[in-house]
């Protein structure tokens, strides 16, 4: 474990720290070349079931040692917080403009591509589809065709094309995108997927490519229907709306150092409504979701927020653990003093 | 002990008294990175910065008397040598001759610059990570030299300089005739002088009209001068008049509409030119009256406390941390000196100095903490200076159970060797700085930075204990009893190192939790303090189970010290991860070398004991 924390901490530098926790720590084994080195997932669980034979352990269980069993047991519900968190929480972002509100959460690193159509809702691909390069129905009102997904890049740069490309259309006509290595900083990817559309018509049917990053979407217009193209972090709808109504900075005086950020905003339910501030190490608590202030954007004209949600279940079991950890160990301090006490008298 | 305690603390209250000095300049407040200050600490940083000490060293001179000093004579401060160069290679692309000692006068390097001007500006320019040291070097004396020239051209506007000659001008003015008036004299009395104009107009006066030209000329010579000397800073530095959100400086006062100025303002610019008037003419008792009426003055529609800047430039004045590694050192020698004579009387005057020494240390972090309103621990400078005091502290309390000197011994040791390494900090400048927006929660700084602080502190002890394990160990001179005692000693030491480290770690989750929703990130700093807990996690477990020896113990404790450094220092250098707080640039050198001794020291003597004592 000391081995696998210390390797995951210098990689950071490098990989960025999305790559190396996945590699390292959210993953069973770790391969250094052809030496297998038991990654996070696995020796937690050893520690885990470690932890569990040792309640089984008769000395344990005396009046000098119960001390000693709290903090254990203490231990043991802090590695099963984690796993509850592990496998049952989920993170993301919700990035709203000032005056706007949204209702869905953005995945930090999971992409999707949705199909928007103007008179008949939307139909979408999750990563783990478009990374399956499969071919596919879509079927909206009136139109139906078939998709092909040809690859899926993680990171890549457009850069304009040399050959013309009889088949592509829109903006991958004039651009070809490279695969680039991924970034440190994940979010600085520019994922973008390439896939084929066919059975419209000569005109529309050919490649076609979004990207994370762009402002011309694909759009396919068939008769009276546009359907809109687009690559964007995978949404998950949350059951209320949040509308942003203001976003402060505010700087130590006569600095750029920041003192504090703040959002006021208006947390819906249906249809009526109430005013919460979200700042620093103040987050919003609302059902099972926990909204936090990460960051901020500021164009010319309008500021953005940008909150940090998270849903987890077993976000009360460290602060159970520590507590009973603490008790603890205070009591076995105790006891190995009056036992010391009693000795010596 | 109580005893002890009181004499301590009387020490620290006269000493008190003592200094605190009579010119009420060092208190005067300023607006400066983000918080208000005694413009006394603003003087030692900036001092710090171009001299690279907190006084002047030849002649004798206190960074505020520099200060006052150039802001009245400017044009003679540009003579003094007080620009520190490091390296023969700046002084050549100066134009300069290397000298010793290597301090050289603004006008000099000013010169040199001058010169190659848009070298210096390119340099400036220049992505901080691609410049080699030389080049950064320069870069800071660019800077540095700016700064300065920008500082001491605060004042000219309440030098007075201009000279009235006209009667007419003068009578409305209310000025006697031939007597000198400043730029924000003349600023202030824009409207007068131009209605004595309005007036002449309506019956032409040649003379009149000619002498008040020449009045304008000079004032705006006065304002261009200025506006030469800060090119690229616009009035940034010395920002003393309390303004609604950001401080100004007093040109940058006097830029503004006149009905954009608020009396107090005025007033303040009025009572501070008379006190430089004052000062030039060594007017002792008038300076003084003018210093209080400038604080009351100052304070009187603010929330100034002036006792917190009276406080802060007593902590300036007191050099606590300097008095306590003196007593640490003192301690230590007088320690071998009872050892080699065997005196306890001795002995216990080294106990004593000790305990004066952590006073002054305590005394020193408690100043900080009522300066600042937060918990000690917010900088790398204060962190090692926190965890000096914890080290010494629990070393002390250690020596009060065996009173063999041993704790007096690893508590002088472990003080000493930090406050070096905190002094190293210190001139990066800001020791004081505000904080970033997640830090700013004194809740969370007091209880998971300082757990996790004292934790840092009790490791650095335990692993201070391993050493000296080894050293007793390897000269072979000891019973063997006294052996098992510091070698239960250490387990215990380690256990209080690992619950500190323990929860000051979860409370870290849990802050993280309440502040970012996730209890754990896997970030460098994070993994870095789980490392230092595994590692002391697995001692505990080993040696309670018997499977190592207290030998083997000692020798994990000395490698918990590498954990430590990697924790504490070395995350820094990755650069990645949300604790990046310490400023760190050349330490990865020197955290290589201290990793190389301590391993060299673990294994090297680990296996000389082996061989020692194979042969019996």
């Amino acid at each position: 474990m000391i081995i696998l924390v210390f390797l995951g901490t210098i990689y950071q530098g490098e990989l960025g720290l999305y790559i190396t926790q996945k590699t390292y720590f959210s993953s069973w084994i770790h391969w250094i070349f052809f030496i297998p080195l038991p990654a996070g997932r696995l020796l937690m669980i050893v520690i885990f079931i470690n932890l569990c034979c040792l309640l089984f352990k008769k000395s344990l269980w005396k009046y000098k040692k119960i001390g000693i069993l709290i903090v254990h047991f203490g231990a043991l519900l802090l590695f099963f917080g984690g796993g509850i968190t592990a496998y049952f929480s989920y993170e993301g972002q919700m990035t709203i403009k000032e005056g706007e509100s949204s209702n869905y959460i953005e995945d930090y690193y999971l992409k999707e591509l949705a199909f928007l159509s103007s008179s008949d809702g939307e139909i979408i691909f999750n990563q783990e589809q478009l990374i399956e390069l499969d071919r596919r129905e879509l079927d909206f009102s009136n139109v139906n065709f078939q998709i092909k997904i040809l690859s899926f890049l993680s990171n890549s740069k457009p850069i304009s094309r040399t050959e013309s490309c009889a088949e592509c259309r829109g903006i991958f006509k004039s651009f070809e995108l490279v695969e680039l290595k991924p970034q440190k900083e994940f979010e600085q990817n520019n994922s973008s997927v390439i896939f084929e559309i066919m059975g419209i018509n000569d005109a529309i049917d050919g490649i076609y490519a979004s990207m994370i990053f762009e402002n011309n979407n694909n759009e396919l217009i068939i008769d009276d229907q546009t359907i809109t193209i687009l690559l964007r972090p995978e949404r998950t709808a949350i059951p209320f709306n949040i509308q942003l109504v203001d976003f402060k900075e505010v700087l130590h005086p006569g600095t750029n150092i920041a003192k504090s950020y703040s959002s006021d905003i208006i947390l819906n339910n249906q249809d009526f409504g109430r005013h919460v501030l979200i700042s620093m190490n103040e987050p919003l608590r609302h059902h099972e979701y926990t909204f936090f202030q990460s960051a901020f954007n500021r164009t010319k004209t309008s500021e953005f927020s940008t909150f940090a949600v998270v849903k987890n279940y077993g976000r009360l079991f460290p602060y159970i653990s520590s507590i009973m950890m603490c008790i603890g160990l205070l009591l076995h301090l105790i006891i190995m003093f009056s036992y010391r006490v009693k000795a010596r008298s | 002990m109580r005893h002890i305690f009181f004499i301590v603390f009387s020490i620290l209250l006269i000493q008190n008294i003592l200094f605190s000095s009579s010119n009420q300049f060092e208190n005067f407040p300023i607006q400066d990175a983000g918080r208000i200050k005694p413009i006394d600490t603003y003087a030692e940083k900036i001092l710090l910065s171009i001299y690279e000490r907190r006084s002047i060293k030849d002649p004798q001179s206190n960074a505020i008397d520099w200060l006052l000093e150039s802001l009245a004579y400017p044009n003679e401060s540009y003579k003094k040598n007080i620009f520190k160069i490091k390296s023969k290679e700046v002084t050549s692309t100066l134009g300069l001759e290397w000298r010793d000692p290597h301090y050289y006068s603004y006008s000099e390097i000013s010169g040199g610059i001058n010169e190659s001007i848009e070298y210096f500006v390119n340099l400036y320019l220049m992505e901080e990570d691609q410049k080699t040291a030389i080049e950064k070097q320069l870069t800071n004396l660019f800077i540095n030299v700016g700064t300065f020239k920008s500082i001491t051209n605060s004042f000219t506007c309440l030098d007075p300089s201009i000279e009235v000659n006209d009667p007419f001008i003068a009578n409305h003015l209310h000025i006697d005739v031939g007597s000198s008036i400043s730029y924000a004299f003349y600023s202030f009395n824009k409207d007068v002088l131009q209605n004595s104009f309005d007036q002449i107009t309506d019956s032409p006066n040649k003379d009149i009209e000619e002498s008040l030209q020449v009045i304008m000329d000079q004032a705006n010579e006065i304002k261009q001068n200025k506006l030469r000397a800060d090119p690229f800073y616009k009035n940034f530095n010395l920002k003393i008049i309390p303004s609604e959100s950001t401080w100004i400086s007093p040109w940058e006062l006097l830029d503004k509409k006149p009905s954009d100025i608020t009396n107090n303002q005025r007033e303040l610019i009025i009572i501070l030119e008379s006190y430089i008037g004052n000062y030039k003419q060594g007017n002792v008792p008038e300076v003084e009256i003018l210093a209080n009426s400038y604080i009351n003055k100052v304070t009187e529609n603010l929330e100034i406390d002036i006792n917190m800047m009276k406080r802060e430039t007593a902590y300036n004045r007191s050099d606590s941390f300097l008095y306590s590694i003196i007593l640490y050192l003192i301690s230590f020698l007088l320690l071998g000196i009872s050892w080699l004579s065997h005196s306890n009387l001795i002995k216990k005057i080294a106990f004593f100095c000790l305990i004066i020494g952590l006073g002054y240390h305590g005394y020193g972090l408690i100043n900080r903490m009522i300066i600042m309103q937060r918990p000690p621990v917010s900088t790398l400078y204060e962190s090692i200076l926190f965890v000096g005091f914890i080290g010494v502290l629990f070393s002390t309390i250690f020596e009060q159970f065996r009173r063999d000197g041993v704790g007096i011994f690893l508590a002088t040791i472990i003080g000493v060797v930090l406050h070096f390494l905190a002094f190293g900090y210190e001139d990066d400048g800001e020791t004081m700085g505000v904080l970033v927006a997640v830090l700013n929660s004194n809740f969370w700084l007091a209880t998971h930075v300082t757990t996790i602080t004292i934790g840092y502190g009790a490791t650095a002890l335990s692993s201070l204990m391993g050493h000296f394990y080894f050293i007793i160990k390897l000269l072979n001179d000891s019973s063997r009893s006294y052996l098992k005692e510091l070698g239960n000693n250490m387990v215990t030491l380690n256990l209080v190192a690992l619950f500190f480290m323990l929860f000051g770690t979860i409370l870290g989750g849990i802050w993280a939790d309440q502040s970012w929703g996730r209890f754990w990130g896997w970030d460098p700093k994070e993994n870095a303090a789980l490392l230092i807990v595994m590692w002391q996690l697995l001692m505990v477990h080993l040696r309670i189970s018997g499977w190592i020896r207290p030998l083997e113990f000692a020798f994990g404790m000395i490698i918990s010290n590498i954990f430590l450094a990697f924790g504490w220092f070395g995350v820094n250098l990755l650069g990645v991860g949300l604790h990046s707080y310490g400023f760190t640039d050349s330490i990865a050198s020197n955290l290589a070398l201290f990793i190389l001794f301590e391993l060299w020291f673990a294994i090297g003597i680990y296996f000389l004991i082996k061989d020692t004592r194979e042969p019996h």
